[in-house]
């Protein structure tokens, strides 16, 4: 037997580089006594926790001890790790559950709304919360707080990303929970998470202004919106002038679903969270990958639990990243820009969704016309042609304008809303096309109200 | 996260392989030259006896993941351990062979592709993500070689060897 004496160093490291999750899980594969201390940048402990053999056998946070230490480590987010290896025991402490339900429960509550309450005493459901989500259900639905008017602000905030838990690889999203055309109301609040691709066979149409403006009016509208950039060559990110601040992004962390809901950049609006295309360098490797569409679907089966509505920006293009991303939407939303060019291109908008799967083919929310300009001859040309087959392409009654205070939103890195006062009747568009979207895929605390007859009672 | 159900998926595929390992491993290898072509200078002329290395380390993972959940008091031997031995594996691939961690994805696509050839249709979704699931946490752990310290130790003896 090649047991130890005396505690072993095994190694160290930073939690920048892997995650707490990432520590436990592969600790979790040792048979041995192991202690994985975690420490500040100053060195100073932060507070430890003991396994063996995948059970979690203690934890430790200040004067706090036992499973609210476990999770209150995981908010903490300390800065480094240190695993020592014990001696082996004749006896060791009644564990506190296994690592995986431990976890499962730890990403259970990090999905949920608060996550700075001390929930300690309440009966933990680590089973029906691990069942759930293995099975790519929905968890319950989350209550939407009211709107809040203030003046946004999307530049992304130094608030460190929401502590979260474990990485759980998730099953790909059963097609049968996806809404087919047309798409089912759901109860006001946003029982049901959302996930909405917005896409164009043309680059250049403003996707990713149209993503970063409507998922703003959607967050105005008090749902939980997230932006997911799957579009690495123009990422959302640039267009608010803060692209140096991501670290790691979708492409980075496909293979880690909840590693990414780490990773996701609180904005100063609220509801309002982005998850970046990339890091620093180029993931090469995962836009080569031959399993693109289901790493897309795993992650972002795992992210449509962390918002009422998921908005992912793709690429220029129906294929490769869009497909992968088009396969694990619920609805697609279209951006046709009113521009004669864009016009005889956006016929693959349609031939491209056909061929995709029927049971992987998400449902048309719409689509929206974008760059509309009253006085150019070619638009109004655009304009109609995109209006005679209207039908089928389900045109939002909102259409967006050329304007010039997108320009000068992007060159000061700011949303449209916070452009200035003459970008304020675009930026209404916005909450129009907003309702609208909500309307159509069922979310929205105001679907009532807004049906037939429910004004008047 | 590796559940249970993944274990057993782990276990009940890696017996269907058995048969076939040898063929497996040529698979394996020229696929992941055929993704890779620059890492067939990584490895010497003869490939058996880094076939003979891979299907070991995978027979020593598929046996060492799993144990039953009441046995987790018992003492297992460090040269038993996966964690240990996968760690140093991952701190000899930095140190001696300067194994870049992108290579760790297109080794996940050789292996996956391997796995799906060699088991045709018993290469289920959930074997498929059971798999994925064991080789995230494999090379993870060999990535987090490269923090691993203590001259001396297990992982340095073993890392030398």
């Amino acid at each position: 037997m090649n047991n130890v004496a005396r505690e072993t160093l095994v190694m160290r490291g930073s939690l920048q580089e892997f995650q707490l999750p990432d520590v436990l899980q592969v600790v979790g594969l040792s048979r041995q006594y192991t202690v994985i201390e975690l420490r500040s940048a100053d060195g100073s402990r932060r507070g430890l926790i003991s396994m063996k053999a995948g059970q979690v056998l203690t934890a430790e946070h200040g004067q706090s001890k036992g499973r609210s230490a476990f999770f209150q480590l995981f908010e903490q987010a300390p800065e480094l790790f240190h695993v020592f290896r014990m001696p082996d025991s004749k006896s060791y402490p009644s564990p506190l559950g296994p690592l995986v339900r431990l976890l499962f429960e730890a990403a259970d509550r990090a999905s949920e709304p608060d996550t700075t309450v001390d929930r300690t005493p309440a009966p933990p459901k680590p089973k029906q919360a691990a069942s759930a989500m293995a099975a790519g259900s929905q968890v319950a639905p989350q209550p939407t707080a009211p709107p809040r008017r203030r003046a946004p602000s999307v530049v992304p905030s130094k608030r460190p990303a929401r502590p979260v838990g474990p990485s759980v690889p998730r099953v790909v999203a059963r097609r049968s929970e996806r809404p087919t055309s047309p798409p089912p109301v759901a109860s006001g609040g946003g029982g049901q998470k959302i996930v909405v691709a917005v896409a164009s066979p043309k680059g250049g149409v403003g996707k990713t202004t149209i993503t970063l403006n409507l998922a703003l009016s959607l967050a105005e509208r008090g749902l939980d919106t997230l932006i997911v950039d799957a579009d690495i060559n123009g990422d959302i990110l640039s267009s608010l002038d803060a692209r140096g601040r991501a670290d790691r992004g979708a492409f980075d962390l496909l293979d880690d679903p909840d590693v990414a809901v780490t990773a996701l950049r609180q904005t100063a609006q609220p509801h309002l969270r982005i998850l970046p295309a990339c890091g620093p360098s180029v993931p090469a490797a995962s836009l080569e990958r031959p399993d693109l569409a289901q790493a897309w679907a795993r992650l972002l089966t795992r992210l449509r639990h962390t918002a009422d509505v998921t908005l992912v920006d793709c690429p220029a293009g129906m294929f490769h990243t869009t497909s992968a991303v088009l396969r694990a939407s619920s609805h697609v939303v279209g951006v046709f820009q009113a521009e004669i060019l864009s016009s005889r291109s956006f016929s693959m908008f349609l031939r491209g969704l056909a061929t995709l799967p029927p049971d992987q083919r998400p449902a048309l929310a719409g689509v929206v016309v974008n760059m509309f300009h009253g006085r150019a001859d070619g638009s109004i040309e655009a304009f109609h042609s995109i209006c005679t087959d209207g039908d089928r392409h389900r045109l939002f009654d909102t259409t967006i304008p050329r304007s010039e205070a997108f320009g000068r939103a992007s060159e000061i890195g700011q949303p449209l809303r916070a452009a200035g006062e003459d970008a304020s009747p675009i930026a209404f568009l916005f909450d129009m096309l907003a309702e609208e979207v909500c309307r159509r895929v069922g979310v929205g605390p105001d679907q009532a109200a807004t049906s037939a007859g429910g004004f008047l009672v | 996260m590796l559940t249970s159900t993944d274990k057993a998926a782990i276990r009940r595929s890696w017996e269907l392989v058995v048969p076939i390992a040898d063929t497996a491993a040529d698979l394996f290898y020229q696929r992941l030259f055929e993704l890779a072509p620059s890492y067939r200078t990584l490895f010497p002329d003869d490939l058996k006896p880094q076939k003979r290395k891979l299907l070991a380390m995978l027979a020593f993972i598929v046996k060492t993941v799993d144990w039953p959940e009441d046995a987790w008091q018992d003492a297992v031997d460090s040269e038993e351990d996966l964690f240990l031995v996968v760690l140093a594996l991952g701190r000899r691939h930095i140190d001696l062979y300067r194994v870049p961690d992108a290579a760790y994805d297109t080794v996940a696509q050789a292996l996956l592709w391997t796995l799906d050839y060699g088991l045709g249709e018993a290469f289920t979704s959930e074997v498929r993500d059971a798999w994925t699931r064991i080789y995230t946490l494999v090379a993870k752990t060999m990535k987090m070689g490269r923090m691993a310290v203590g001259e001396g130790s297990v992982v340095a003896l073993r890392a030398k060897s």
